[in-house]
């Protein structure tokens, strides 16, 4: 009786919301105010009509309001964050006379708010308020860049109903009066005829389809958004769909559901093959044949219509240059939207039922996702049924296939939406954390609930084999340990069952990949997890275990996992949170604006360029690879600088990830000329010719009596007179390799920066932000 | 006869006050109990009932909107007759209306105990403020005024179809806010 409950709330609601239903919902646009507006001016030239002694419109001195009760201002409330920025209306209204200062809370799930700022949009209802201001203050901001927290702010909105008086100066008696009140209606009549009627069309002139892919790509043709998160543009798509200004409700049922996106999918993919036949020719699309001469189906005519006529949300062809698609990857762009919003936002296990598309699809009940592997098999079963129906199969078994890869992609993120109640029981050990082991343990488990475990070959022969054939050979204590574990697995298999609809496709696999997901959201990866040795240490024996047995391999999965997050690298394992990244990002570059800051000049010509850039580029590739100094195809100064001297961010590591990409996205936002057709090589060769007669020249003293020199300035390595961050640099190839790059005397006595006595990477940093302060305190 | 009208005849105590509220509002009255009673006799029960309580709640009551004041007994005598029918586990069918409210609460779950009907439609109220104009107003028209959609799209003079997808979009939205707001039963 939950629901009865809740209808009596809604029963409770205010008075004022009632009366407010009970009229016709206005047209706050802005043209009919406009418009409005536009035609008393123009009677008012016409009639002659004079408000006030300066002529000027001033309804609150000078027009008769009778029966004035209420004055409501609609506000707009913008914050700029890192996701960009979103816009929220509220109305406040006030039946005060006079001035009335009402407070008003919004809030955004915003990531970090950079600023916050109210504008009056309209100004409606019965009277005219004045002097309407507004004031922002904050109530709540994150305390750190990298946790998601909702922003919240207060907004101040003061206004003054004036009060329903007539001045003097416009109307001198009763005659006058009525006069000028005819004259008044007579204008507003006519403003309204003028006023345009609001559109019957309501998916097309309210929906602002602007994809913000393009804001968030590091240029034109560099552009990426991993399908195991949600990306910001899509998280920005995803507001605009809550919002209503994307219409996704593809079927027109006046449903949002998965039904509209499955719709789509098949729509669009029939719609392109049959337009590209020669696509199915091609080896890697051969499946697509399928689609040739089948007719499609669309719910209803109107469902047809909108197929035929919406516009797309995503753009394409931005896409297209993008991420080096060719015209068929790009298709379903929109559909793919749509199902990952449903997945995120209104998961059920029905989506996963074939017959819940039925009606929307429009296909006959028989086995329509099974085609892989049915297809054939009914063919020689039932040719008759095979006839009817094989086509239809097609159809929705593609659009359901690419919705369960969406599901693969996003699992982690579904598991956290909808499955937070599971993961106390992930602990399957019992060892007090959650850790990989568990998820082998799951893995394990996974099998002994099943008659069959694994594909493998004995003889040349390729056979099922049973779990307990698998684990025979494991010694007595360890199979104890497991059937403990394994009654943990049979707890965490009931309460998985609200959700097995949505994980327990491909033998659970998703299940699995879960947890690892889930771990590895909230843990480090290392790189012992790619090991055997990790998962057997404690366990001898289990390396007979089938953990290498293809895509069930989980040390595979989790080189994988690694591979794709960038995690491959010691030195990458910092992490790179984009959402962290933003946030210094802002603060870093914005200082950097305002310096002469030569931090990234890499190869310290003096100038930031191009060069610069492909250096760091060529940097990003050797550490990604694990490639180590000595083979680095960079020249060596610069190698060692990114090394050890390049801590952008100062967590302490040199060169990591997020060094890098602030470095380059700088590079890339601010001198966007630089990028393009760069030959390294000869970038490369330049630059050590340029830099040869800096460094190559090395004054060695060997005399060990010579006098020691004074400091002649702080910091000085290279002795040229000046402090700058080639000082660092000088300091870091010494430190590198002190038989090739040594130091004069008076640099090694310039060159210890903090005067601890010897000449280490600390000065080197040192140096980098005197140099950095010296041009931000400019 | 208006609103105000009535309400003097009704605090003299003029029986005629009665068949003029049944000219005025009558039809209304079978709407909101129709939305939430699926059985004609219980509907028929429910408007005369209300008839009734407002008869001896006016005086000393004074309501400033006299539909509205009838609209609300109206349910909350329907909403009774639904609780006696589910207690003696009679007829527990509700209407259309209620089913979909349904849908604000997370499977399994239910509304705090401890919270109020008034409390929540406090809440409630808060929530709506914090919508667009267009999305309240046809909320309200199908669960306060238990208008249906195609009742509501003539009223506002707007698409069924967008009257529908509004209302999706409410009640999802006003799921996430009875979640955050912590309304739901952990």
């Amino acid at each position: 009786m939950s629901d009865m409950k809740l209808y009596e709330g809604i029963n409770h609601i205010d008075d004022d919301l009632i009366e407010e239903a009970d009229v016709p919902v206005r047209r706050p646009k802005y043209y009919t105010f406009a418009f409005s507006a536009a035609a008393v001016l123009i009677i008012m030239g016409m009639t002659g009509i004079n408000f006030g002694g300066n002529g000027k419109y001033e309804p609150d001195k000078h027009i008769v309001i009778e029966n004035a009760t209420s004055a409501t201002v609609e506000m707009t409330s913008t914050v700029t964050s890192t996701y960009g920025t979103k816009a929220t209306s509220f109305t406040t209204t006030s039946s005060e006379k006079g001035t009335t200062a009402i407070n008003t809370t919004i809030s955004e799930n915003v990531q970090t708010k950079i600023t916050a700022e109210t504008a009056v949009s309209t100004v409606t209802d019965s009277v005219q308020p004045v002097a309407v201001q507004s004031t922002v203050s904050d109530t709540c901001i994150p305390a750190a860049a990298t946790q998601t927290k909702p922003y919240a702010t207060t907004v101040q909105t003061t206004f003054t109903v004036p009060e329903t008086v007539t001045t003097t100066s416009a109307v001198k008696n009763e005659e006058e009066h009525i006069d000028n009140m005819k004259k008044l209606m007579s204008m507003f009549t006519a403003a309204a005829m003028l006023t345009p009627l609001e559109s019957e069309n309501t998916y097309s002139s309210d929906i602002e389809y602007k994809d913000p892919a393009e804001k968030y790509a590091v240029n034109p043709y560099v552009y990426y958004e991993p399908a195991n998160r949600i990306n910001p543009a899509e998280k920005e798509l995803f507001d605009k769909i809550d919002r209503g200004l994307i219409d996704i409700d593809i079927d027109r049922n006046g449903e949002l559901d998965m039904r509209d996106a499955m719709l789509l999918e098949t729509y669009e993919m029939w719609k392109y093959i049959n337009a590209h036949p020669e696509i199915a020719d091609d080896g890697g699309y051969s499946w697509t044949k399928q689609y040739l001469n089948i007719d499609f189906r669309a719910p209803s005519e109107e469902a047809m219509k909108f197929l035929e006529n919406r516009e797309n949300i995503r753009n394409k062809e931005f896409f297209l240059q993008s991420r080096h698609f060719n015209g068929f990857g790009v298709v379903c762009l929109d559909a793919e939207l749509i199902m990952r919003y449903h997945l995120l936002n209104t998961l059920k296990p029905e989506y996963f039922d074939e017959e819940y598309y039925m009606d929307t699809i429009g296909y006959p009940r028989i086995e329509v996702f099974d085609y892989i592997y049915n297809v054939e098999r009914m063919k020689e079963k039932s040719p008759e049924t095979y006839e009817k129906y094989s086509k239809e199969r097609v159809l929705l078994g593609s659009a359901y296939d690419e919705m369960l890869q969406q599901v693969g992609c996003l699992s982690s993120f579904i598991r956290q939406n909808n499955c937070k109640d599971l993961e106390p029981l992930y602990d399957l050990n019992e060892d007090g954390v959650f850790d990989l082991h568990d998820c082998q343990d799951y893995f394990l488990c996974e099998l002994l609930n099943r008659d069959w475990v694994a594909e493998l070959y004995f003889d040349g022969n390729r056979d099922w084999v049973s779990f307990d054939e698998l684990y025979a050979p494991f010694r007595e204590d360890e199979k104890s340990v497991t059937e403990t574990v394994y009654n943990n697995f049979i707890k965490l298999e009931k309460a998985n069952n609200e959700y097995k609809k949505i994980f327990t496709q491909y033998f659970s696999g998703l299940n699995r990949q879960a947890m690892l997901d889930i771990y590895f959201t909230n843990n480090d990866f290392k790189l012992i997890y790619t090991t055997p040795e990790y998962y057997t240490d404690n366990r001898p024996g289990c390396e007979n275990l089938p953990i290498d047995n293809e895509d069930r391999n989980l040390c595979y999965q989790v080189e994988m996992w690694g591979t794709e997050h960038g995690y491959i690298n010691e030195k990458l394992k910092t992490a790179y949170d984009d959402d962290a990244f933003y946030t210094f990002f802002d603060e870093w570059s914005t200082k950097l604006d305002n310096s002469s800051c030569d931090v990234l000049d890499v190869n310290a010509n003096e100038e930031i360029d191009s060069e610069d850039f492909e250096m760091l580029f060529q940097y990003l590739k050797e550490v990604l690879t694990n490639l180590p100094a000595e083979a680095s195809l960079l020249p060596e100064d610069v190698r060692f600088y990114l090394d050890r001297g390049f801590d952008l961010n100062e967590n302490g590591i040199s060169g990591d990830i997020t060094d890098i990409f602030a470095a380059e996205y700088y590079i890339m936002s601010r001198y966007p000329q630089y990028i393009g057709n760069v030959d390294v090589d000869k970038a490369y060769s330049s630059y050590s010719a340029a830099v040869s007669g800096s460094y190559a020249v090395i004054d060695i003293k060997d005399d060990a009596e010579a006098e020691e020199p004074a400091v002649s300035l702080i910091g000085d390595a290279n002795c040229d007179g000046k402090v700058s961050v080639s000082d660092s640099v000088t300091i870091l190839l010494h430190i590198g390799n002190r038989d090739k790059y040594d130091l004069t005397e008076q640099g090694k006595k310039n060159a210890d920066v903090n005067g601890d006595g010897s000449i280490t990477g600390t000065d080197a940093v040192e140096l980098q932000k005197i140099d950095a302060n010296k041009y931000i305190n400019k | 006869m208006n609103d105000a009208s009535i309400i003097e005849m009704l605090w003299e105590r003029d029986e005629r006050a009665i068949s003029e509220m049944k000219q005025s509002y009558e039809k209304l009255c079978f709407n909101v109990a129709g939305s939430i009673l699926s059985q004609p006799e219980d509907r028929e029960e429910c408007v005369n009932s209300a008839y009734m309580n407002v008869w001896r709640s006016i005086p000393p009551n004074r309501p400033s909107n006299l539909k509205n004041y009838i609209c609300r007994v109206v349910k909350n005598y329907a909403l009774n007759i639904i609780k006696h029918n589910s207690a003696d586990k009679r007829s527990p069918e509700m209407a259309v209306s209620l089913d979909e409210l349904s849908e604000c609460i997370p499977d399994g779950r239910s509304i705090e105990d401890s919270v109020s009907a008034e409390q929540l439609g406090a809440a409630i109220s808060s929530f709506l403020r914090s919508q667009p104009e267009k999305y309240r107003k046809v909320f309200v028209r199908r669960y306060w005024y238990s208008d249906s959609v195609e009742e509501i799209g003539k009223f506002y003079g707007m698409n069924e179809k967008t009257v529908a997808t509004y209302l999706f979009r409410m009640r999802k939205k006003l799921k996430e806010y009875l979640q955050k707001e912590g309304y739901i039963n952990e």
